[in-house]
């Protein structure tokens, strides 16, 4: 009973199916008659209609042959001229009985001959063409992919002042290649792996061999190989597959969609993950300090850099704690204020029916909200909305008593001060943990902020990524790490190899290392 | 691969800083009237005195660590002292770490209390410093390390900005005269904070197995003894010079009230909230450490693999031994007494590591 219970469950999720297929895919090979190969794809894509098949006859003997390709995964074009035209342009210059004749005659760049029938389905799924011709039991795989794809462009969530204006996009290839043309250098690895056992996605590890510590890359591969997923649709589906603290909302694996962002983390000894499909590139190992840097740090000039990075980390505290200052600096620290300014603002409140720590989680739930909105807002009448949201709502809040003017400023100025962090997912964290400190505040005043802070400062330090400390080069202390933290050294301060990522690991808390979810310490 | 956990020589020296600077500057008994109900003139000369005698006591344990590299006094006290007096020295250090939890629980307990959280009841407050304390052991002694690393330089910028914002206020004819009535109430000023300083002894004690390379110990020493000498040492010239030997005779919190005093313009005039905070993080320190050891000594002493959870019950029984020792912030602040806190601290500062090194000292003789 318990078995067919499980059996049941098994094929409601696939499972069954699945394994089948695999076991189905070890055994099958490519038969020598055209018909039943035929007849074996077509089986296998279960009659799709995407599936193009197209018979034909090569050479003098007019042997029967055919030619499979997925509609919209390939270049007719490139099929038409380099494939079919060439082979009808040299019909008379060869028999047509043996795949090694036909693949000379072909003009397309990269082909080969295969016979295993797996790899032949692989290679159709992934763009290829497949040519059968009748008595053999192989096939050519012609490289003729081509596919509809977005155009890259401007990085939409990265902008820069200066610096490269272009951003990876869905076709991995194309990101690969970008990457390429950043690192012109034999080294730089790309290493395959398929991932997902019903999408089959591909994903890229890259870095450069001789930068980058053998134990990183090793342990990104081992993390990725271990990923059981069925479906990777994106670079997302990775990230809390491999992080090393899924249960922080901080975010301990970096993204970028810029290639020079990638290609700069690769050349420190970094490794960026290319998951096709997605714009998305993972770069591995991810710490609060990189996470705060922006392109621009590193294409303007660095006194202006290092005027702007001071103010970038005054918006990561007033992000989390400016609302909860408010609630203990005017309900419990009133001390801590000046007179004329403490008048000023009891006055605003004048009138408000409820505490302040009810008034600041009103504005900010209301503020939460509006930006949930507004990020699924038709485009067209976004900008209304943004104004009924901020204006009309914020006005007459104020107007109608049920928040003082002096919260408009502070929710605004928070809200403003998380969009000055340059990483999403680390402002995303900013939002979660401004509610604790929101709860602390309420309790406990000005100490209870500190207990959050304490609390958040454990947690940051405690956290690692891919064996690197989270709060490095701060703690523990790295003096060259220090050069690019608050203030960035001018590049002729630096030799090169100080940028280098082996450089910043603490080599002390080495031993440490590539503990997935560790703090077990001296176990 | 080795997992063995690490300490860096720096991450020690800010771990000696900050837990000298929790005590020494917060309650301040080097400038708190121990005899005749007066401050000697000439308190600030206490740190360097207590902090060399403290020294020496940290590099007896050097010494020890020093013979048993990566063994922790509760691995190698059943070596040099068998099996049975060995686990009998483990139960006691863990007790007076308790007791030394306890008493300093307490006392930061009773201080928020008494300054900032007066509505807020006790129980709440230690249940709070518990909570960070107990993450920080769950986290282990690396990010003790850490949280040390990251906080001590900027309690240090703090003290000297605030020390500087004070100079406007010294009155450098408080000091004189010097040695009015002899070197003996200097001296005996003194036996407070030395046992202060000696809590190097111990720091030490639970520290240096985790120290990366075990001969950068006199390094760390040194340097956290010296930055804490000086801070100290500037911080008792600032009481005396800005309050004045009577007014000290009389306050509690010396450090509390000096800070109230500091003021820019008309925004910042209450520097003594940044004070308090940054004593949070000291406390946090200390408490972490001390359960780190706490749980570290059960773990080596009976054979547990993983004795992170025992934190738990260690704290209940810190807090319970708190309330049940002392009744109030009065039982607290005689507990500083020379007499009291030396009792109290010197078995474990000096005890245990006299003990042990005379034991080893008699190993090697009968080896020879």
């Amino acid at each position: 009973m318990l078995k067919y219970i499980q059996n049941k469950l098994k094929n409601i999720f696939g499972i069954n199916s699945i394994k089948k297929t695999i076991v189905k895919e070890n055994k099958i090979k490519l038969k020598k008659n055209l018909e039943a190969n035929i007849a074996l794809i077509q089986g296998e894509f279960h009659n799709s209609s995407d599936l193009e098949l197209k018979r034909m006859r090569v050479g003098k003997k007019n042997n029967t042959a055919a030619i499979f390709y997925l509609d919209g995964m390939v270049n007719q074009t490139l099929i038409g001229q380099l494939f079919i035209g060439a082979l009808k342009e040299n019909t008379d210059k060869f028999c047509g009985s043996s795949l090694e004749e036909v693949s000379n005659m072909v003009y397309v760049s990269s082909s080969r001959i295969e016979g295993d029938f797996n790899a032949t389905i692989n290679a159709l799924l992934e763009g290829d063409m497949i040519f059968l011709l009748d008595g053999s039991s192989q096939s050519i795989i012609a490289d003729v992919k081509g596919w509809e794809g977005r155009d890259v462009t401007e990085p939409a969530n990265e902008p820069a002042i200066r610096g490269p204006r272009e951003s990876f996009v869905e076709t991995s290839q194309v990101n690969t290649s970008m990457l390429r043309r950043k690192i012109y250098n034999k080294d730089l690895t790309f290493e395959t792996i398929t991932l997902g056992k019903t999408s089959k996605t591909k994903v890229y590890i890259s870095y450069i061999k001789e930068i980058c510590p053998v134990e990183l890359y090793q342990e990104v591969k081992k993390r990725l190989d271990n990923i059981k997923q069925y479906t990777i649709l994106d670079s997302g589906y990775l990230e809390e597959e491999i992080e090393d603290n899924p249960l922080s909302p901080f975010p301990s694996v970096r993204f970028t969609e810029r290639p020079d962002t990638a290609a700069a983390h690769v050349a420190e000894g970094g490794v960026a993950v290319i998951t096709d499909g997605s714009p998305q590139v993972i770069l591995l190992p991810a710490t609060l300090n990189s996470l705060m840097q922006s392109p621009d740090d590193y294409y303007l000039r660095y006194p202006i850099v290092s005027i702007i990075r001071p103010f970038r980390w005054l918006a990561l505290f007033l992000g989390l704690s400016a609302p909860s200052l408010y609630i203990a600096l005017s309900s419990f620290n009133q001390e801590l204020i000046a007179t004329p300014l403490l008048l000023e603002l009891y006055a605003g409140r004048e009138g408000i029916p409820y505490p302040v720590y009810v008034e600041v989680l009103l504005m900010e739930t209301a503020f939460e909200i509006l930006r949930e909105a507004s990020l699924r807002m038709p485009q067209p009448i976004g900008p209304a909305i943004s104004i009924v949201g901020v204006l009309v709502i914020g006005d007459a809040a104020v107007r109608g008593g049920l928040v003082s003017p002096v919260l408009i400023i502070i929710v605004g100025l928070t809200a403003i001060s998380v969009l000055a962090i340059p990483n999403l997912n680390l402002g995303n964290a900013l939002r979660l943990w401004r509610f604790v400190m929101l709860f602390f505040s309420a309790s406990f005043g000005l100490i209870g902020i500190a207990f959050a802070w304490f609390w958040l400062l454990i947690n940051l330090t405690s956290m690692k990524s891919f064996g690197v400390p989270y709060l490095s080069p701060l703690a523990p202390l790295s003096l060259n790490g220090l050069k690019d933290f608050l203030f960035r050294l001018p590049w002729w301060s630096k030799s090169p190899l100080t940028t280098q990522r082996k450089e910043h690991l603490p080599k002390e808390e080495g031993r440490n290392f590539f503990n997935r979810g560790e703090n077990k310490e001296n176990e | 691969m080795d997992t063995k956990t690490q300490l860096t020589w720096w991450q020690i020296v800010n771990i000696i800083i900050i837990i000298k600077m929790s005590l020494l500057l917060s309650y301040a008994p080097i400038v708190a009237p121990v005899m005749d109900n007066k401050v000697p003139r000439e308190s600030w000369l206490v740190s360097p005195i207590a902090g060399t005698a403290a020294l020496l006591m940290g590099l007896l344990v050097y010494f020890l660590s020093k013979s048993f590299p990566g063994l922790t006094v509760f691995e190698y006290s059943k070596i040099l002292l068998g099996k049975y007096v060995g686990t009998l020295i483990n139960i006691l250090i863990i007790l007076s770490l308790i007791n030394i939890a306890a008493h300093n629980l307490r006392y930061f307990t009773e201080f928020l209390h008494a300054t900032v959280l007066i509505r807020t009841p006790t129980i709440v407050i230690m249940g709070l410093i518990l909570a960070l304390s107990i993450r920080s052991v769950f986290a282990g002694i690396e990010v003790i390390g850490r949280v040390a690393e990251f906080t001590s330089p900027i309690i240090i910028f703090t003290i000297i900005a605030m020390i500087a914002l004070l100079s406007f206020e010294m009155d450098f004819d408080a000091l004189k005269p010097m040695f009015f009535e002899g070197y003996k109430p200097l001296f005996y000023q003194s036996l407070t904070p030395a046992a202060i300083f000696g809590n190097v002894s111990w720091i030490a004690l639970l520290t240096f197995p985790y120290l990366s390379k075990v001969e950068e110990g006199v390094k760390s020493l040194v340097v956290g003894m010296l930055v804490n000498i000086m801070i100290v040492g500037l911080g008792a010239f600032t009481f005396i010079t800005v309050l004045g030997v009577d007014l000290l005779a009389i306050l509690t919190l010396p450090a509390h009230t000096s800070a109230r005093m500091v003021g820019v313009g008309i925004l910042i005039s209450r520097l003594e909230w940044l004070v308090y905070i940054f004593w949070l993080g000291t406390f946090l320190t200390l408490l972490s450490l001390i359960f780190f050891g706490i749980t570290d000594g059960f773990g080596k002493t009976f054979n547990i693999k993983n004795p992170r959870p025992l934190v738990i019950p260690a704290a209940i029984a810190s807090s319970w031994w708190s309330f049940y020792y002392f009744n109030d912030m009065v039982d607290v602040l005689n507990s500083f007494q020379p007499v009291n806190f030396l009792s109290h601290n010197l078995p474990l500062q000096l005890g245990v590591p006299l003990v042990l090194t005379a034991a080893l000292q008699i190993k090697k003789f009968l080896k020879k």
